[in-house]
């Protein structure tokens, strides 16, 4: 189904921090690398929120880890890219590469 | 000094106004990144951020739900701020064309006079039903003839059916056997308001709408 799988610029920001993370990202991994890259505080809710929408489009999977003491017994949630999310990464960096090629405005470095 | 623990209300507003089953594990990643960063500012933004986050989620996955209901609220203000500025309007022109044709020995046997009488007619029924339709279709970016006229249809559906319920035998009985005045009063108001104008113009709304094209808004397309 086309809506399902459209992608919002901070769903696509989220998944692309997915995917430095790697194994076990979760919440907190997954906001610092947006903060580093992105040079913009990122919430931890709002990545909570995209992920959920990601899952919902069945573009990322997760599990509950085991709970620890430093996190007052809360378990950690896991998070993965899904084969559809990853192909819907690669669709979408495709469309954005078409899009940026050979645009006058943005030659020289100027814009 | 700083603290150790995070603001207790900023807790408890996490676990009972956050709209997601994912309420552990975030607030677990909270406590952990509070634990680094000791700034109580910084929670409290956090949990802010999140419980607006989770609403805007719910937005999202059924916005026509969340906009039917802002909009039914509003016009139900509408509805009952407006008849004492709106309705002298057109009562008024009826008045002025009833004193014109009984002046002038039309009464009961012009155009003029039966324009009249449909004029009485249609005024509310534009008012109550297909004026905040168009409104409400045009506002969510999805008026189309067809989508208004099976809304009009159902308006009327929910019209015939609400008509045959026996309400005013009911409160005939009940307040034969002790209810209160006020009480039969303010049930006439309701009936009018609820029966006859609201449920009849959220059926028109859901209807209208129940065909649409799935559109998420602020979604980028690729």
């Amino acid at each position: 189904m086309a809506a399902r799988s459209q992608l919002g610029e901070f769903e696509l920001i989220v998944l692309l921090a997915l995917l430095r993370v790697g194994e076990n990202a979760y919440g907190v991994p997954i906001a610092r690398v947006i903060e580093e890259i992105t040079g913009r505080e990122a919430g931890i809710g709002s990545v909570y929120a995209a992920l959920e929408r990601l899952e919902q489009k069945g573009m990322v999977s997760s599990s509950l880890g085991d709970s620890t003491p430093e996190r007052g017994g809360r378990a950690k949630r896991y998070f993965r890219v899904t084969r559809a999310g990853l192909q819907q990464v690669r669709k979408t960096r495709k469309a954005l590469v078409a899009l940026w090629h050979e645009l006058p405005q943005l030659e020289g470095g100027k814009a | 000094m700083t603290p150790s623990k995070p603001p207790a209300l900023a807790s408890w507003m996490l676990r009972h106004l956050l709209l997601s089953n994912r309420t552990e594990a975030l607030e677990g990643d909270l406590l952990e990144e509070f634990q680094q960063r000791q700034s109580v500012a910084w929670y409290w933004r956090q949990v802010i951020g999140a419980i607006f986050a989770s609403f805007a989620n719910e937005v999202r996955a059924d916005w026509v739900m969340v906009w039917t209901i802002l909009f039914i609220t509003a016009w139900a203000c509408v509805l009952y701020a407006i008849p004492a500025v709106a309705w002298p309007v057109p009562m008024t022109v009826l008045f002025r064309l009833n004193h014109y044709l009984v002046a002038h020995g039309y009464y009961g046997t012009s155009t003029l006079h039966f324009i009249g009488y449909v004029f009485l007619y249609v005024m509310p029924f534009l008012f109550h039903l297909a004026g905040p339709l168009v409104i409400y279709l045009v506002v969510a970016r999805n008026m189309n003839l067809r989508g208004f006229m099976r809304g009009l249809c159902a308006a009327a559906v929910a019209i015939l059916c609400l008509s045959v319920i026996p309400f005013q035998p009911v409160l005939d009985y009940l307040s034969l056997h002790g209810l209160a005045y006020h009480w039969v009063q303010l049930w006439e108001v309701y009936e009018v308001a609820v029966m006859r104008q609201l449920i009849p113009l959220i059926a028109a709304m859901w209807v209208a709408q129940s065909g649409r094209k799935v559109v998420q808004p602020g979604v980028m397309a690729i």
